[in-house]
């Protein structure tokens, strides 16, 4: 595991977002507990508008202080998983099972970004499991596995709600002229 | 019934019905004070009808109690306006012009009704007769007008300095009728204070009172439009939504109900029958969330889709098209 959380290390977003809530525990929390803090977390963040999944990427980049490199890799599924955040040397890598909905695989993408946005703790992934899938990869630097089977466990219902949240904004596509505020009051 | 009475009880409705349709159409980051305003505005607009107030203040045993009433109605249309215009302005250092906006309503409400203790110290008829002949409590009223006239004056201020940067025409004509409703606002405090300050040394001219009314009613309709025309067209494409994605939920619940022992370890809300689903207060969420659940199980085993028939995969992808769309 790292010591370090790559979000945490952006001191002004830490600040600006996450200070002013607390860190998220990664108990296991009950799923209305976890939605007000999903509802708490997303009126403070302030994500670019209208929202694509490119523009989020991007954010999370500038966060995070590294280039995310997205990788499609379906056998995730043999070890029971959907994704997870890498982080390498110069660049964070994003696994993901690309599925055959585009819905589903969009969906766990913005799972583990959520993830790395709420500053989860990570979630320990067995050598064994890893090394079936990456032998090549060191088990140690891997963030934030999502496991399928452990969906209802507080963080995972946590970064799914978020993940819920991003598909909508990124789906609802705001109009330019709502950057403005005003919108928000009349209208 | 006068015409400025029929043109006040119409924008009464309007703004009423568009304080509710506010209400129900509500953007998660969407603040209550317009909504409050347009309803206590409603109130406002209603009691300045003539018969209307006589009939409510009869009922109340005709002693004039709705003054006291009508002028808490006027300040948290003003409160809740000047907070909306403040959020707009400065959304990001909204502490202090709150905090101003809540000291002057609190000192022009609390004031009137600190004087009527000390000038009518009873609740009974002629204590609320001479409250309202109090010169004091007239002249204190310039307060209030003074808020109104800060109000209409910050309306007319952020509709002049957003418009132009307003690309949707509605929002735009909109804007226009709050600039407009602003001057009729600040006209009517104007002629207001003029009646106040004259009636202290001698009779207005009867035409200050027309004109007063005149502009009371135009302000009161305006202000109904301005906040009418985005509201209705919002509110209608938002229930439209809301019934797609509740007959979708509808749809999709049995495709959801025939794979739960398998989908049950990925289930965040749990399901309550068909019914309960589509009275989910985020339709468009709550399908987005069973169509998820649905698609993780398809991923732990892909032998579950072959469970389902060709129109049930339809109605899945359905689903998905439309999802927040």
């Amino acid at each position: 595991m790292l010591k370090t959380n790559p979000i945490a290390s952006s001191s002004q977003f830490a600040e600006r977002h996450l200070g002013r809530l607390g860190r998220f525990a990664s108990s296991a929390l009950d799923r209305r507990r976890a939605a007000r803090r999903v509802s708490a977390f997303t009126r403070i963040l302030e994500l670019p508008s209208p929202l694509s999944l490119d523009k989020l990427l991007r954010f999370v980049e500038l966060v995070t202080e590294r280039p995310i490199q997205l990788s499609r890799r379906d056998d995730l599924l043999d070890v029971d998983m959907s994704g997870f955040w890498h982080e390498g040397e110069d660049v964070n890598r994003l696994f993901h099972v690309g599925d055959r909905s585009e819905f589903a695989g969009e969906m766990n993408i913005l799972h583990e970004i959520s993830h790395v946005l709420l500053q989860h703790d990570p979630e320990p992934l067995t050598v064994e499991e890893l090394a079936v899938v990456f032998p090549d990869l060191d088990p140690r630097k891997v963030l934030h596995g999502w496991r399928h089977t452990k969906l209802r466990t507080g963080i995972e219902a946590e970064a799914e709600l978020l993940a819920d949240h991003l598909y909508a904004q990124i789906r609802s596509g705001k109009r330019e002229e709502e950057i403005l505020g005003f919108g928000d009051v009349i209208g | 019934m006068t015409l400025a009475g029929v043109v006040l009880i119409i924008a009464a409705v309007v703004l009423l019905l568009s304080s509710v349709a506010m209400y129900v159409s509500r953007g998660r980051r969407m603040h209550g004070s317009w909504i409050y305003g347009s309803f206590f505005g409603s109130l406002t607009a209603i009691f300045l009808v003539e018969p209307i107030f006589y009939a409510v203040d009869a009922a109340l045993g005709g002693v004039n109690y709705l003054a006291l009433a009508q002028r808490a109605f006027l300040t948290a249309t003003l409160l809740s306006m000047h907070i909306g215009i403040w959020r707009a302005m400065a959304p990001s250092q909204l502490k202090r012009p709150v905090i101003f906006a809540c000291v002057i309503a609190a000192a022009s409400y609390g004031g009137q009704v600190m004087l009527f203790i000390l000038a009518a110290p009873s609740f009974s008829s002629s204590g609320m007769r001479q409250y309202e002949s109090n010169p004091l409590v007239a002249t204190y009223s310039l307060l209030m007008l003074a808020h109104l006239a800060t109000v209409a004056f910050s309306a007319m201020r952020l509709s002049v300095r957003y418009r132009p940067r307003l690309k949707s025409l509605r929002r735009r004509r909109s804007l226009a009728f709050v600039a407009l409703g602003s001057g009729f606002a600040l006209a009517v405090a104007l002629i207001h204070a003029t009646i106040t300050l004259t009636d202290l040394v001698g009779s207005p001219p009867d035409i200050l009172g027309t004109l007063e009314r005149t502009f009371t009613a135009s302000a009161a309709i305006v202000f109904a439009l301005a906040i009418g025309i985005p509201t209705f067209p919002r509110w209608l494409g938002s229930a439209r939504k809301d019934f797609i994605a509740r007959r979708e939920l509808w749809n999709l619940c049995p495709v959801w109900a025939k794979l739960q022992p398998e989908i049950d370890q990925y289930v965040i809300w749990p399901y309550r029958g068909r019914l309960m689903e589509i009275m989910s207060r985020d339709p468009a969420m709550r399908r987005h969330r069973r169509g998820v659940e649905i698609r993780d199980c398809f991923e732990s085993d892909a032998t579950l889709e072959g469970r389902l028939s060709e129109a049930e995969l339809a109605t899945i992808r359905t689903m998905e098209v439309n999802t927040h769309a």
